[in-house]
């Protein structure tokens, strides 16, 4: 494939442990979403938390935003730039200091200490996890066939 | 949960600094109003990602893949009582009141199915000191007009909460009458009970949730989140709460003494009971401690037919010291047909007033 050329670009979704069945055609690159719910499982009496599709989500609940991508072209990408939204309904959890985020609906991304939102009077105050509005990953380079996977923790409101 | 939907969609090329995600910033620009009870039951949440990237020095497609999960319905109430101790009922009194609360901290509109029940005898009381010990006869339950009290004859009896909105809230009475010869430190201990039920239709009471069992369903499941209230479990889409009716009645004790006041040949001093002498009576009604004030305390007594009413002579609310009736009290009451009769002031819990009347010998 020339890959100067126009690309076709197909995205296989696989989620929930249920694979969207899209024909494999000559995918360049392969990105998935899915959700994950928290739960305690007991075994033995001891307790654990593990991590299953989200088949029943309420209010409370911890989930996993969870991306997968695989270089499936024949050459390396580069800048590549992984953006979501943080769901309405949805509270970034706990994130990373040098996590990339926005506050302001993904017109700008920085640290979350760097950034501030307006306050009850219109000051400026710091900006918390419940102002998280977007989050952002940058990978500067995935080479031929290599996959990856991101997430973030997030509570339902 | 219903898994709603995955999408697939791509957006047009844009330069690399400028990503195409104007119309994923609106969206999450968009907030839901916050809830206490928390994200409402049937609200969808997308996990949504976009991804650009280069190869060599060109910047790509911009991609989009979001998969959607749904919030299902989580059943949480409490019941609580409101009052901060237990009701004091008197005997054979009507219509008295206790009041709760009951708090829907579901994430959706639901009914309530309600129930108030007496306890047995023996049962833990809600506030003590003691044990349920009688039956109050549960006239209904009742729902606040929104003033917070009971009115009798406004607030509506009801059997159920119709469309309870996620967060609101409904203040209830139980009503019952107290039967007769109950003492002083008796306990009624009734429940309140309500049972979640579907919201959606109004002024009808929806079928009694039950809780979604096994797989996913492909609409939205119902999870019961509520805690362990009187008489119920946890998880069990139930809560209860007791509430007592403490007896206080007034134990009232009734004496009568005598006093020679004076005679015609003695007078005053070592007086005997001779015609012509003078005798004052004593009736002094004692409440018991520990009980309710007596009101309204109508006391009457006889004038022996051998003796004739002093007129005015009737004297009321006077005391009592170390057993003996003092001569005091203030004029009043009423002489008619051969009753010296009047009436006491209120009577608190420990205490004694007297009506003081004479009469001379026949």
């Amino acid at each position: 494939m020339n890959y100067h050329g126009k690309k076709s670009l197909t995205i296989m979704l696989a989620c929930l442990g249920l694979v969207f069945a899209s024909p494999v055609m000559a995918e360049e690159v392969a990105i998935s979403s899915g959700i994950l719910v928290e739960r305690q499982i007991t075994e033995n009496g001891n307790s654990r938390a593990e991590w299953l599709a989200a088949e029943t989500v309420v209010p409370g609940d911890t989930l996993k935003l969870v991306f997968d991508y695989q270089n499936q072209n024949n050459v390396a990408l580069t800048n590549f730039v992984i953006t979501c939204m943080v769901p309405p309904s949805v509270k970034a959890k706990a994130i990373d200091p040098d996590q990339l985020v926005s506050v302001d609906g993904g017109k700008t991304f920085d640290r979350l200490d760097r950034l501030t939102v307006a306050g009850p009077e219109g000051q400026p105050r710091a900006a918390t996890l419940e102002d998280i509005t977007n989050l952002r990953w940058i990978i500067p380079q995935i080479d031929i066939g290599a996959k990856g996977s991101i997430h973030y923790l997030g509570t339902v409101n | 949960m219903s898994i709603k939907s995955y999408t697939i969609c791509q957006t047009a090329p844009r330069r690399w600094r400028e990503p195409a995600f104007g119309t994923l910033c609106l969206l999450a620009m968009v907030s839901t109003p916050a809830f206490a009870a928390g994200t409402p039951a049937g609200t969808d949440i997308t996990n949504q990602v976009t991804v650009g990237y280069s190869v060599g020095s060109v910047q790509q497609t911009a991609a989009t893949a979001s998969a959607t999960v749904t919030v299902d319905r989580k059943v949480n109430m409490t019941v609580t009582r409101t009052d901060t101790a237990s009701v004091v009922v008197a005997p054979l009194q009507q219509r008295a009141v206790t009041t709760f609360r009951l708090d829907n901290l579901s994430n959706d509109t639901l009914d309530f199915a309600l129930s108030a029940t007496q306890l047995g005898n023996g049962a833990t009381s809600a506030f003590g000191p003691g044990t349920d010990s009688f039956d109050a006869t549960i006239v209904g339950i009742f729902l606040d007009n929104g003033n917070g009290t009971y009115d009798d004859g406004t607030d509506a009896q009801v059997t159920y909460l119709d469309e309870v909105a996620a967060d609101a809230n409904r203040v209830l009475f139980v009503v019952a009458n107290i039967p007769d010869g109950r003492v002083t430190g008796d306990i009624a201990t009734v429940r309140l009970t309500a049972t979640a039920a579907a919201g959606g239709a109004a002024n009808t009471q929806g079928a009694v949730l039950t809780q979604t069992a096994g797989a996913n369903t492909a609409g939205v499941d119902t999870v019961f989140a509520d805690g362990a209230g009187s008489g119920d479990s946890a998880n069990d889409g139930q809560f209860g709460v007791i509430n007592d009716y403490r007896v206080s009645a007034a134990a009232l004790t009734v004496s009568k003494t005598s006093t020679v006041v004076s005679d015609p040949v003695n007078t005053t001093t070592n007086p005997k009971i001779i015609p012509g002498a003078i005798v004052q009576f004593c009736v002094a009604v004692s409440n018991a401690a520990g009980g309710a004030t007596a009101s309204g305390l109508t006391v009457s007594a006889q004038v022996a037919s051998d003796m004739t009413y002093v007129a005015n002579s009737i004297r009321l609310n006077g005391t009592v010291v170390s057993g003996v009736c003092q001569d005091d009290g203030t004029a009043g009451g009423t002489f008619n047909a051969g009753v010296a009769s009047g009436t006491l002031n209120d009577l608190t819990a420990g205490s004694t007033l007297t009506l003081v009347y004479q009469a001379e010998v026949k």
